[in-house]
Order: C-alpha cells, then structure tokens, then sequence
C-alpha cells in the first residue's frame, strides 16, 4: 500500500466535514413551514435542512425544492392540474410542520466514519450532501461534494 | 382500415395518437384523461375501425398493468397520519357523499332495469336486475379530483370550500374501491342462479374480501422489506411492478378482488414506509403517463355506439341518481360535522367530474366471466356517463367555489 493511500483511507468524516456554524440549518419536527423557510433564507447553507426531535436527535431531512413546493401549494402551481392522477394533492395540502415534509431515511454519517464511506455513500446513492451525527446522533456538520472534490485533490487521487 | 399490421402497432398508435388527444384536451381546458378517451372511442372497431377487433381482445394486459398501478396509488392516499390531519368535515362528508350516492344509483337501478331489460319474473330481477344495479352503483362514488384541481388552479380559488372539495375528491375513490369489492362479491353470488340464502350471499364475498386483503397485506408488507435496502430507482420500480403484478395475478386466480388487494398493499406500504417519494411518486414520475395513456385510449375503444344509444336514459338516469347521492351526502356529512351551510350548499357541485377510476371499474366489470351478460351495457354505460361528467364537471366545480365565494376577484 502506497504512503498517501494509507493516508487517505485512514482519514475520518470529522477531518473533512463542514462543522456548523451559525445559524445551522437544523429544525425542530414541529417548526412551521415558514419558519423552516425563514432559517433557509437567514442560513449559509442551502441545500437541506435537517429535522430533530425533542432531545436534538437527526430523525429527518428536508430537501429544498421540497419545502418551496410546500410553501407554493396554495397556489398548486407546481402540481400538473391536468395529470391523469395528481395523488399528492392531500399531502401538499395538509403539510404545515417539519415532519410532514420530511424524509424520514435519512442517510447520515458518524463523524467516526471512514471518508471512503461518505464517497461511497454519495456515488452509490447520488447524495450531495450528508449530514454527520455524534455518538447521540446531534448533527455536528456535514460532509458536501465540493469537500470530497477538495480531499481527492489534497490526496492525489485522480 | 382493412389491414391488421399487429398488436405492436396498435400499441404504439394508442400512444402517439393519445399523447396528441391529451395535449388537445388540456388546450380545451380538461383533463388528459377525456383526450385519451376521446382518441380511443374515434379508433374503436365501432367508429372509425382503426383498431381491429383481435387487437382489442388481445389488449387486456395492459388494462391489468395499469388498473394495478392505479389502485396501487389510490391505496398511497390512504396514510393514517394524513387522514388524521383531514378533519372531521372532509371525513364525513366523504363518507356521506359517497356511501349515499352508491345506495341511491343501487335503489334507482334496481327499480328501473326490470322495465330496461323487460325481466318479469321475482328470479329475474334478483338474477339479473340487482346484480346489475349492484355493479353500476359502486361506481357512482369516485371523483375526479385532477379536474377539480385544474378548475380551482385556474380560478386560483382558496378557502375553505375549496380545501375540503379537493380533500373529498381526493378521498372518495378508496371508498369507491371498497363498495366495488362489496358489490361485486354480492353481485357474483346473484348472479350465479342456484338458490342462496342470506349466510351464502354475505359468506361469499366476505372471504372474497377477506383473501383479498391478505393478498395486500402480504404484498405491502413484502415491498416494504424489500425496498428497505433497495436504492436504485430502477431497481426500486422492478420490486413494486412484480410484486403489484403478482398479488394481482394470485387475486385474480383466487377468484377475489385483484382491485382491493393492490390498493390495500399501497395502503400498507405508505403507513410504513419512512419513504414515501420512492414508493410511489418514482412510479408517477416514470410509468403513469405511458401506462395510463394506453389503458385509457383502450378503454375508450370499447366504445360501441349501438350499445350505448340504447343505454342513453340509463346514461341520463346515472347522472341524475349520483348527482343527487352526493348533494344529499354533503348536506348529511356537513351537517352532521357542523359545518357551514356555504359550504354544504355548494359543495357538491364540484363532485360531478368522474374519469380515470370508474372507467378502470367497469373494465375490470367486464373481464369477469360471471358478468358477461350485462359486461357491454356496464362499459358503454360508463363511458357515456364519463364523457357527460368530464364535459360538465369543470363548469359545477366552478360554479361551487364561485357561489361559495372563493374565486379571487381579478379572475372572475
């Protein structure tokens, strides 16, 4: 095994991972659509919002395009009205917290992790970015593309 | 046309002609789903003949494909979490309007299709009429929620008629499913000539339904462990398609409801699910425009315009009969609910669109060999009717949001 192999493999998420800042992009399961988009607005992140429970654990993930359509639903402009079916109609019409827009699978790391996971993780399932939890799975930061593009290069593993 | 040039063909002639159809009707304001329609019934061995007739009796599958995938995703409306959040007055009014729109269409049918079909005798309306009036009635719950949503996108209607007209419409077609399974299982025991009593006439389709619940409990179930660690979208689609085909083939076989048994699995698999984009919006985004653009220009090829001039007062008496069970519902459910009149008055005008479900109803109707007496009346009936619901539907919608006074004013 050559020297930047052993190198790079031995690296952990938490030597690369963006860490939050302020303003992190996390909510509660309850937080109101409009506040959810309020943090969006404020936040230097921009491309999900994380969903926690009561104790501040990661129990969901909501992609932004998701929560826009949510918040134009009223005006039901995003939805096809002349589809042959349009089964999401109740959904987007019922959804006004947190949990109701979220997905609930979400993929995440542990800081612990192996950077070759959160690569593997990205390429296999199209992520662009994972969040990264501590031991009681609080999301400490996350790891985004442009972070992996910056650790390939640093490593010379083109 | 005189030449058959095969069922592939055909196939692709239904898609491209109904791609075109339905991007017409959107253009004249209506759903897609009366442009595929249309284009099927101007095709059909009955108009223009350009389907030949071993076309449309080899063209079934894909009847059975789609009738699959949409029960699949009527079930997908079905999560607990969501009804729970809908409220007592769509609840109610959901249930009034449907339930009594189908016992009024089965009352109504019963009294009349002895004078239609000239039946004289006691045996004869039991063996013939009540079965009929069976059939035709579970198909006078569903609505059309896609035309309600276009009327109300256009008008940019908000309030809250307009919410709980979408909330009903989306809601009524589980429950026009279920009456479906129920009336069917009667129907096929009417049918069947011996002589029943009471225990045969509810055992029987009990464990119709009963096998076909399991079938569904037993597919959801399956799906959703087996999707848990799939994450190729295309993978995802095998695992749904096969095990939707399979329940619905076992159904089939077993001689129960195959409709029943794949919406009960959707309705499985969204209450577990912790994903419910890739359960079911990956099948809408990839296969409900081709499968469903098939299966509707098919089912409006089984047009036959001698059998439906003939059916055209059953047509007229459907329209009354169901229009007058859903207003009579919504003022039960709303009243019952507590509700306000506005909304109970007006409300059931925008119930009148009907289209892709009951025409999936009456062609799963006629597939059944028990029903074949009746199975050309049932189809040309409902299609009749589909046309008068989808011409006239957005026209009650709107007038529903406008008297309720819930059209912004700029788009009057």
């Amino acid at each position: 095994m050559r020297k930047n192999e052993r190198d790079w493999r031995e690296k952990r998420v938490k030597d690369i991972m963006t860490r939050l800042g302020e303003h992190p992009p996390v909510v509660h399961v309850e937080d109101l659509l409009e506040d959810i988009a309020q943090l969006v607005v404020k936040s230097r992140y921009k491309r999900s919002v994380y969903v926690v429970d009561d104790e501040g654990r990661l129990v969901g993930i909501i992609m932004l395009p998701t929560l826009l359509k949510h918040m134009l639903r009223g005006q039901f402009g995003h939805i096809d009205p002349t589809a042959a079916l349009s089964r999401g109609i109740l959904d987007l019409m019922f959804s006004t917290v947190a949990q109701d827009l979220m997905k609930r699978d979400v993929v995440y790391l542990h800081e612990d992790d192996p950077v070759e996971k959160a690569i593997e993780l990205m390429l296999k399932r199209g992520l662009k970015d994972i969040p990264v939890v501590n031991d009681e799975m609080k999301v400490v930061g996350f790891v985004d593309i442009p972070t992996i593009m910056k650790f390939v290069l640093e490593h010379q593993l083109l | 046309m005189g030449a058959d040039l095969g069922s592939v063909f055909y196939i692709g002639l239904a898609l491209f002609l109904g791609h075109f159809a339905g991007k017409l009707a959107n253009r004249l304001k209506f759903p897609r789903v009366s442009g595929y329609i249309i284009a099927g019934m101007l095709l059909s061995p009955s108009i223009l003949k350009v389907f030949p007739a071993v076309f449309m009796k080899n063209a079934d599958i894909a009847a059975d494909f789609a009738l699959s995938l949409i029960t699949y995703s009527i079930g997908g409306s079905l999560a607990l979490r969501r009804i729970k959040k809908l409220g007592k007055p769509i609840l109610y009014i959901t249930l009034f309007e449907a339930e009594t729109a189908f016992l009024l269409m089965v009352l109504g049918f019963a009294v009349v299709i002895p004078f239609f079909f000239g039946v004289e005798t006691r045996k004869e309306v039991i063996h013939v009429a009540l079965p009929f009036a069976l059939l035709v009635g579970a198909m006078a719950s569903p609505t059309d929620p896609t035309a309600t949503l276009a009327v109300i996108h256009e008008y940019r209607a908000r309030g809250s008629l307009t919410t709980t007209l979408l909330g009903v419409a989306a809601s009524d077609d589980a429950l026009g499913i279920i009456n479906y399974s129920v009336a069917v299982g009667i129907a096929a025991v009417l049918v069947g000539g011996r002589s029943f009593n009471i225990f045969k006439l509810f055992y029987g389709p009990a464990v119709d339904i009963l096998l076909s619940l399991s079938v569904g409990i037993v597919a959801g179930l399956l799906l959703n462990f087996l999707c848990r660690s799939i994450h190729r979208e295309g993978a995802v689609i095998s695992v749904i398609l096969g095990t939707l085909f399979m329940a619905y083939g076992v159904t089939n076989f077993l001689k129960a409801d195959p409709l029943l048994a794949t919406m009960v699995a959707g309705v499985v698999v969204v209450n577990l699910t912790t994903n419910t984009e890739k359960m079911f919006e990956i099948l809408e985004k990839y296969y409900e425009e081709v499968i469903f653009t098939l299966f509707f220009v098919l089912s409006g090829a089984k047009i036959q315009v001698a059998v439906l001039a003939k059916a055209l007062a059953l047509v007229g008496l459907f329209v009354v009969l169901r229009l007058a069970g859903k207003a009579l519902g919504t003022f039960l459910g709303g009243k019952l609910s507590g509700v306000e009149p506005r909304i109970y008055r007006n409300l059931w005008f925008g119930l009148i669109p009907q289209g892709g479900i009951v025409v999936g109803l009456a062609l799963a109707t006629v597939r059944r060999p028990e029903f074949q007496q009746f199975a050309p009346l049932v189809m040309n009936l409902i299609l009749g009717t589909t046309a008068i619901h989808e011409l006239l539907g957005p026209l009650f919608s709107k007038m529903a949001i406008e008297r309720a006074g819930e059209i912004s004013h700029e788009e009057k």
